[in-house]
């Protein structure tokens, strides 16, 4: 058997990461000296042990309330956190087990985060001259006048995390002419930067949840209700929980952080636990006063990476995945797992099955995933494979008569990405028949997430049958990607419409329905029902969506439908000779123009358009019966 | 004029009127459904949900037109008391099918007469003129066809079309199997269809030949038939409120388009 440390792969990584660091950063000669202008950056608490290394690499003792100059590096280990200030509207709480170097010129501020998490809350907007980004591996992140979260993942994933304000996240995207994308996370979203190909990264959006802050911001939060003040208005999180829990959770994430460390240490010979044992995070000599001391001798590296080229068995691989933290089946190398053998990714560890290469489970085998497994290459099942951690790439092929999955099995064309969502990858087309074999045939005990990607498109023809979209499912299509319903769809779940949807047969929504992007309804559309569970169903058209009715079009079907909604911020036109029949709640802050008949039940139907317009075309009329 | 079709159901329970909190979402009023099309009022069937005030909240006008499916007492007791026929400047029309060889009139009277009723049709004020009820005829601009039903006695189904709408009202109907081929081809494409479902398929291994459909059977039938919207009446008498609902949920997630009528509803074509 090989063994061999991926170098080709980090030498990649590294001139990615270096032409990342040139191109996003300001000018290098700016941060070589810290000039006296601006407020003086400081290291205002440290809890627990911290580290403070110069620009030279010299270790510096730590006291409240120190200057930190440009090129300093702040480490800390575990349960031991850094505050650094700016001046009293800005600042930034280090997690444990966080590196960050500080970058200073003038009123110019930049943070390099290596590992771990920070915390930061910039309780003013920044003036003009003023600038503060906070730099990852992958990602730049400007901070303007608002309060969240940056962690480094990995050496490839990078997130933001917003409670309050927005602020603008720049990565490398060789797909722009500018060779930069910027996106925008607002209040309550988790910016995550993934890689795409070898070159560039894009920004990921995800709701943020109560759970997201961890414990050492979150009792930063209970210390300043004007902070829990702005966040309960900029989010929908519970403030008050997250107050209440904050102490408790900051306590798990410590207790969680020590087991992780034990088994790290327990995996590499019974090093002695309690204290981390990265050389980064290791904790400074006792020196006295202010005298530096030379850096403690570099430790050897761990190698971490390991490669398979050739087969071997499930036992094998079992072993490789125990020890190494990323194993990688390189083309050429396969992996069968056979009747008797179990094998198992654990939690926090990564195997990937590259292009060209070929995992087998055999009948009464098992594959289980707890950790990251991605595939790029070919995953056969004839026994079981399930996931309960990260799957990412194509889907396994499940070809046993007795093989069972509790994973994604997709069509030819999708891929599960980082988001955990299957992605239907651009120039892909699949039919409604393939959607219900997802969304039915899945194991659902789970959620399953669609998002029909730029370029791609879902057609559903009347000889499919109704597809449904159940309430833990979820189905976006992006802008410049494409849904046809020629048959029948029906919603329980979440509809993301940035594309187009094209309605020709039926479209029923019991669940959320929001659209930004283009809808035309020719055949017949039907928002909410009221059910045993209360009324179900809201439509809501956002600014700039645009929503064209050449059929019918019922914002509930009968009086009995009164607490349905639709909510219209954008705009709605009405055909021609075509009915939109209102026996739900209407609320119009949008432009409805109608050439038909606005058909609206004196019983249940309310229309209220105090911020909106309507605008009765031709022989459009709106009319509400007795 | 305006093409739009309007019915409101004023009774969808069968056999006979119940009351109280369990039955308070669907209502307990026997047979009777509003439709208003091409400035005609027209009363389907005279059940108890004929009474209250629900008449004059929907389209009181002096003449009115009375489609009566057959003469059985859950269809018929809402009629001796309802107050416009004693309005001397209304006028009824009473369609009523000639059955064992007694005209509408005659049928009427066999209810409306002592010991089982002290007034007598001839003692009403209104206009009331009875009529036997043809394949198809019209009421003004409404066309109105019927079909005969499968149900002890027998009853007629009806369908009223105006302005490219149509709604269907085939309650008391037990059809012979899931895909009765003059039935889907009378209501084919119809706009609303109001079908009977008063049992369970687990009831009716009981009731068959009772006159009446299940729920399954009528969801199926209106799914063969192309209905564009279905709501399903003639619910039992001892169906509460939560077991329809949860009838009601059941049938849903096969057929979105049908639903469980409830009285007091209103549905606009």
């Amino acid at each position: 058997m090989k063994k061999s440390v991926s170098s080709i792969r980090l030498r990649r990584l590294a001139a990615l990461c270096l032409a990342l660091m040139l191109a996003l950063s300001l000018g290098t000669a700016a941060w070589a000296e810290d000039t006296a202008s601006g407020a003086d950056l400081r290291l205002t608490a440290a809890e627990g042990t911290v580290t403070l290394k110069n620009s030279s690499g010299k270790t510096l003792s730590v006291r409240d309330d120190m200057k930190l100059y440009s090129g300093y590096v702040l480490s800390t280990s575990a349960k031991s956190y850094a505050y650094v200030t700016l001046d009293s509207t800005k600042v930034v709480k280090l997690d444990a087990s966080t590196k960050v170097e500080v970058r200073k010129s003038g009123s110019k501020l930049e943070l390099l985060v290596s590992a771990g998490k920070l915390f930061f809350n910039v309780k003013a907007p920044l003036s003009p001259s003023e600038s503060l980004n906070i730099r990852t591996s992958t990602m730049v992140t400007g901070i303007r006048g608002t309060s969240g979260l940056v962690e480094v993942r990995d050496g490839l994933t990078s997130a933001v995390s917003i409670y309050d304000g927005q602020v603008e996240v720049t990565t490398a995207n060789a797909a722009t002419e500018s060779g930069f994308q910027t996106t925008t996370v607002a209040a309550g979203q988790t910016g995550m930067s993934l890689p795409v190909g070898s070159d560039s990264w894009r920004v990921i959006l995800e709701g943020l949840t109560a759970e997201d802050v961890p414990g050492f911001a979150a009792v930063e939060l209970a210390k300043d209700p004007e902070l829990q003040q702005r966040i309960a208005e900029a989010t929908d999180l519970p403030v008050a929980e997250i107050v209440a829990g904050a102490k408790g959770r900051l306590e798990r994430d410590e207790d969680e952080a020590q087991a992780e460390l034990d088994r790290i240490a327990d995996e590499a010979g019974g090093l002695p636990n309690r204290t981390s044992q990265a050389p980064e995070f290791a904790a400074p000599q006792p020196e006295p006063g202010w005298t530096p001391v030379p850096d403690p001798a570099p430790e050897p590296t761990p190698v971490v990476d390991y490669t398979v080229s050739t087969p071997i068995t499930g036992a094998e691989l079992q072993s490789l995945l125990n020890t190494y933290q990323t194993v990688t089946i390189a083309s050429g190398g396969s992996v069968t797992i056979a009747a008797s053998e179990s094998v198992s990714v654990p939690a926090g560890k990564s195997l990937t099955v590259a292009a060209g290469a070929t995992v087998t489970v055999a009948a009464g085998g098992t594959l289980t995933n707890e950790g990251t497994l991605t595939n790029n290459g070919s995953i056969s099942n004839e026994g079981y494979i399930g996931n309960n951690g990260t799957y990412i790439g194509k889907s396994p092929s499940n070809s046993g008569a007795g093989s069972t999955y509790n994973i994604l099995i997709l069509p030819e064309g999708m891929v599960t990405s980082a988001d955990g969502k299957c992605h239907i990858n651009s120039g892909t087309s699949i039919s409604g028949s393939d959607l219900k074999e997802i969304l039915e045939n899945n194991n659902t005990s789970f959620g399953i997430g669609i998002v029909v990607d730029s370029g791609a498109s879902v057609t559903i023809d009347a000889g499919d049958g109704a597809v449904n979209l159940l309430s833990s499912q979820t189905l976006t299509i992006s802008s410049g990607a494409s849904l046809t319903i020629a048959g029948m769809l029906n919603n329980s779940g979440v509809i993301v419409n940035q594309g187009t949807i094209s309605v020709t047969g039926t479209m029923n929504n019991y669940g959320s329905f929001t659209n930004s992007g283009n809808f035309t309804n020719g055949g017949t559309y039907a928002n909410g029902i009221y059910s045993a569970t209360g009324a179900v169903g809201t439509l809501t058209n956002e600014a700039g969506g645009q929503i064209t009715n050449d059929g019918k079009f019922y914002n509930g079907q009968t009086t009995s439908d009164s607490s349905v909604t639709l909510t219209n911020d954008g705009t709605i036109v009405n055909n021609s000779g075509k009915r939109i029949y209102i026996y739900g709640i209407t609320i119009n802050n949008g432009t409805i123009t109608n050439f038909g008949l606005l058909l609206i039940s004196q019983s249940s139907g309310y229309l209220d358009t105090t911020y909106g317009q309507i605008a009765n075309v031709d022989d459009g009329e709106m009319s509400q019966l007795p | 004029m305006d093409p739009t079709i309007q019915i409101r159901l004023l009774g969808v329970r069968g056999t006979l009127p119940v009351h109280g909190g369990d039955f308070a979402s669907f209502g307990g009023g026997t047979s009777c459904v509003l439709v208003w099309a091409g400035g005609e009022t027209i009363i389907l069937d005279a059940g108890t949900g004929l009474s209250g005030r629900a008449w004059q909240a929907f389209h009181p006008q002096r003449h009115c037109s009375m489609l009566i499916t057959h003469a059985h007492v859950d269809h018929l007791m809402g009629f001796p008391p309802f107050g416009p026929l004693f309005d001397p400047t209304v006028r009824c029309d009473v369609y009523l099918k000639t059955r064992e060889g007694r005209s509408a009139r005659e049928q009427m009277e066999t209810l409306m007469a002592p010991p089982l009723w002290p007034v007598r049709t001839d003692s009403m004020k209104a206009d009331l003129r009875f009529h036997d009820v043809p394949g198809a005829f019209s009421i003004g601009p409404v066309e109105i066809k019927t079909m005969e039903s499968r149900h002890p006695g027998g009853s007629t189904i009806y369908k009223i079309t105006y302005g490219g709408r149509s709604v269907v009202y085939a309650t008391d109907y037990e059809p012979e199997s899931d895909a009765p081929d003059d039935f889907c081809a009378f209501a084919e494409g119809c706009s609303l269809l109001l079908l009977d479902a008063q049992y369970t398929s687990e009831e009716y291994t009981c009731t068959r030949g009772f006159g009446h459909s299940t729920i399954p059977r009528s969801a199926a039938i209106a799914h063969r038939c192309g209905a564009e919207q279905t709501l399903l009446i003639h619910h039992d008498p001892k169906r509460t409120d939560r077991h329809l609902l949860a009838l009601e949920e059941a049938v849903r997630t096969q057929h979105p388009n049908v639903r469980f009528g409830r009285q007091g509803e209103e549905v606009l074509l």
